[in-house]
């Protein structure tokens, strides 16, 4: 029996190191996941980071993924709009893409269901960066350093598809946690104050937030006409609809995650609101009037003390920002 | 052990399907824990106490583990599981504070419990299994922010890992397999709620797998005691059986075979050292029934018979709505859907509403919502509108205290809608006269009425009805009076607007627990 027992014991210490897992800052979950045919390895976090800061990725070589994904800004770029090539301004702000390992669909609109097909379209978009789809391989090969990577990871010439692995990987290990709200939700009491606490009150009561902003990231990776895409009597962005054709998507964006929200302003998929007072605001008055605004919208009768305490706690999701593999440089 | 080992020889010897015995048909008998190694006892809750207890399966004698003080009548064991030695219990335990915490106790006698896990952010826990070295305890989490996540808690200090977050709608059954690599568990095969499947996650959170995946509803994995099978309970086939899968390294070793058919509504709870799976089943049946005040009830035939309750008469009595439970699966929050039953014609139709759980219905004046208490499919509880035309749900009162039966609420003339938290039931009506039931009393205008344990009220026109521990009453002026309801199930009920009438539901359902010696194939074969 106790034999059975120590092998049993061994048997789970074996099992708890044998396999190399990205390590999670407090309130994720251990299990990261990632494609069977892209598993998550300190290698290709690794590579995927040096692509990702490379701007031999855009035409004019003067914009990487980096460049709008500013890490000392949680990888966004306090833009309204997102700024590619040639100071080309888009309409949507450079979403946010913190622990985007667990998302379901990828851009404002879900128009990318993997992150291995997401990373690939800001580079050929012409606003973007700009490259063609049969340029990023040669481009890559022709940086010296870059291709022996390439081939040191995956054990062949760079391809594209392996360029898709590097980056997803990369973006993969962009985490965030650890901050007072997740030591609260631990059972630390004492991790937020009592404005914050009662904003958690409000964000998950009154102010129906979790109608969408639920789980560890804050989000349901669901879409939501809030009036964003309506103004002056019409359709200014039709979201969602533009990706699936079902007139239930008009105006639709997906929810954006919470993680440091109180870092990457302005708000909304096109950069509309400033501040997060104006958001809260904007959500009292139950979003914009639209012919399909979300049932879940409603007006709020927040008082203004309702509203600073929601954004108190809003701040108390800031906390930690992890990228590229712990120990790797 | 000598019982045992004649269930074992007559299984071999019969050669056919593993044949089951039943171990505890009590009152109160539940399903809430899980065997131990041996098969000599399974943990459970004492129905007359509310205390952790074993039950002893060779004599459905129950012996306490805990020992509640008269102090704490409001506490109460759930969940249960065994360690691997069977010299522990890790059980969930409605505290004080009004949250379960994670306890675990030794099963010797006078052993004291401790509590491992205590956060009322994580306010629901569920222990499913050790690992195989008694470190970690294996535990579900409900958050407060309506997930539920897959975690492993130190059983020395209660430090939680959590593997993996879910929707609100938790796994039916974890289970660690014998070697303590894999994690099995059921869970939605999609993004959106509907038949699950069965999943493998590594302990260490590097790897996950799908190894059972159908568009039949697979629930409740328990791994074969050499860890080579996963058995399940999938309605595949068309009624719930048990089936089991193969399983090599995280993949699935082949097809999954039949074990036993035929069980209906079964929950795997855990299997012995020797490879007996002990399992719960609920019998009996629910209807809808009709009678006057004093009638005997005239039981409806309905399109889904067996499960169905809490009717709603509408305003002008021509329509019954009621809740019908679905699915081959009937534990936790199954899919209960609203029925709508034209009176004059016999014609019923469901209303496609996306709740996660329905408790009561009520009819609105003008009839075109009715308003139901329960939650929604984000997990929040409270009272909900759904359109009688099309099934559309709109949050009327989200309740951030309240669990998933949601929150005591009713009509108000005028159409708009009353709530009252601090009452276990309300009822207004037509002219506007509140009623609310208190923990000790019925109150209604200037009167009350000395009834406790009020969990529905109803005006019959001007007369008040009441179902208070589980009979129903008529609150007449002159007192209390008991009704003569035959069967009467204690639920949700509704007076047609004559005031004459009166639908409820009748019939009791029951749990029971089975052990089904020789389940597993894997074994067989070693042997």
């Amino acid at each position: 029996m106790r034999l059975r027992r120590w092998i049993a014991g061994v048997s789970v210490a074996v099992a708890l190191h044998a396999a190399e897992s990205l390590p999670v800052p407090l309130g994720l979950d251990a299990y990261v996941p990632a494609p069977d045919a892209n598993p998550l390895t300190r290698k290709t976090v690794e590579l995927g980071r040096r692509l990702f800061f490379w701007p031999g990725l855009s035409r004019d070589g003067t914009l990487s993924c980096g460049g709008c994904h500013q890490p000392e800004r949680a990888f966004t770029d306090g833009r309204s709009g997102a700024v590619g090539v040639r100071a080309q301004v888009n309409a949507r702000r450079t979403p946010p893409i913190l622990n985007r390992a667990w998302g379901r669909a990828f851009f404002w609109d879900g128009r990318a269901p993997t992150l291995e097909d997401q990373v690939l379209q800001p580079i050929v978009n012409p606003k973007e960066m700009d490259l063609k789809l049969e340029e990023v391989a040669p481009r890559v090969r022709a940086e010296r350093a870059l291709g022996e990577a390439m081939r040191a990871v995956f054990g062949r010439e760079a391809e594209t598809a392996d360029v898709a692995r590097a980056l997803a990987s990369y973006v993969r290990s962009i985490l965030a946690g650890d901050s007072p709200y997740d030591r609260y939700v631990a059972g630390d009491r004492e991790a937020l104050t009592e404005p914050q606490r009662r904003g958690l009150h409000l964000f998950r009561g009154k102010a129906n937030c979790v109608a969408c902003h639920l789980g560890p990231n804050l989000t349901d990776e669901a879409f939501h006409n809030t009036g964003t895409g309506w103004k002056d009597g019409g359709w200014r962005d039709r979201g969602r609809y533009n990706v699936t054709h079902d007139e239930a998507d008009l105006g639709a964006f997906k929810t954006p995650g919470l993680r440091e929200v109180a870092r990457v302003a302005p708000y909304m998929h096109d950069g509309s609101l400033r501040t997060l007072d104006e958001v809260v605001d904007f959500y009292d008055q139950g979003g914009r009037p639209n012919p399909n605004l979300d049932p879940e919208l409603r007006k709020l009768d927040l008082t203004a003390e309702d509203k600073r305490a929601l954004v108190e706690f809003l701040g108390s999701l800031s906390g930690k920002v992890h990228e590229g593999w712990p120990g790797s440089r | 052990m000598f019982r045992r080992w004649i269930w074992v020889c007559a299984a071999l010897a019969w050669g056919g399907e593993p044949q089951a015995r039943l171990v505890w048909d009590a009152p109160g008998a539940n399903v809430l824990g899980a065997p131990s190694p041996d098969g000599d006892w399974i943990s459970c809750v004492d129905p007359a106490t509310g205390n952790l207890a074993l039950l002893e399966t060779a004599t459905a004698k129950l012996r306490r583990l805990t020992l509640k003080p008269p102090a704490a009548a409001k506490e109460f064991a759930y969940f249960s599981v065994p360690s691997r030695d069977g010299r522990q219990v890790a059980y969930a335990w409605f505290n004080d504070e009004g949250f379960y915490d994670l306890r675990v106790v030794e099963t010797r006698a006078g052993a004291a419990p401790r509590v491992l896990f205590r956060n009322a952010e994580a306010g629901f826990v569920q222990p499913a299994s050790w690992t195989p070295d008694g470190s970690f305890i294996l535990t579900l989490l409900f958050r407060k922010d309506n997930i539920s996540q897959i975690a492993l808690v130190n059983a020395a200090d209660g430090t939680v890992r959590v593997l993996k977050s879910l929707t609100w709608v938790y796994p039916k059954k974890m289970d660690i397999s014998p070697d303590g690599l894999w994690i099995a568990y059921d869970a939605f095969g999609g993004d959106r709620p509907g038949p699950r499947d069965i999943f493998l996650l590594a302990l260490d959170g590097s790897r996950a797998a799908t190894v059972v995946d159908h568009p039949a509803e697979d629930v409740f994995p328990v791994w074969s005691p050499d860890g080579k099978e996963i058995l399940f309970a999938s309605d595949r086939a068309g009624t719930m059986d048990a089936w089991a899968v193969r399983v090599d390294d995280g993949r699935p070793g082949g097809e999954p075979r039949l074990v036993k058919k035929g069980l209906h509504q079964f929950l795997p709870m855990g299997a012995t050292r020797a490879g007996a799976l002990v399992y719960g089943a609920r019998t009996g049946a629910t209807e809808v029934a009709i009678a006057s005040r004093e009638g005997v009830p005239e039981v409806l035939a309905t399109r889904t018979p067996g499960r169905n309750q809490s009717p709603a008469w509408s305003r002008d009595g021509r329509q019954l709505a009621y809740l019908s439970r679905r699915g081959a699966e009937n534990f936790g929050l199954a899919a209960r859907v609203i029925v709508l039953r034209d009176l004059e014609t016999g014609v019923e139709r469901d209303l496609p509403a996306r709740l996660a759980h329905i408790e009561s219905l009520r009819w609105s004046p003008d009839g075109e919502w009715l308003l139901a208490a329960g939650s929604d499919g984000k997990g929040r509880s409270g009272l909900f509108r759904v359109r009688v035309r099309d099934g559309l749900v709109k949050p009327e009162r989200v309740v951030e205290t309240a669990d998933y039966h949601g929150v005591p609420g009713d009509w108000n003339p005028d159409g708009s809608v009353s709530v009252d938290t601090g009452a276990s039931a309300v009822a207004i009506s037509r002219t506007g006269t509140r009623a609310r039931a208190l923990p000790d009393r019925v109150e209604a205008g200037d009167r009350n009425w000395p009834l406790k344990n009020t969990t529905w009220l109803e005006w019959a026109g001007e007369r008040l009805l009441a179902s208070g521990g589980g009979k129903p009453y008529e609150l007449a002026p002159a007192g209390l009076r008991e009704l003569a309801w035959k069967d009467y199930d204690g639920g949700p009920f509704s007076a047609h607007p004559d005031g004459k009438r009166v639908a409820f539901s009748v019939g009791r359902i029951r749990q029971q627990v089975w052990v089904m010696e020789h389940a597993f194939a894997s074994l067989d074969r070693g042997r």
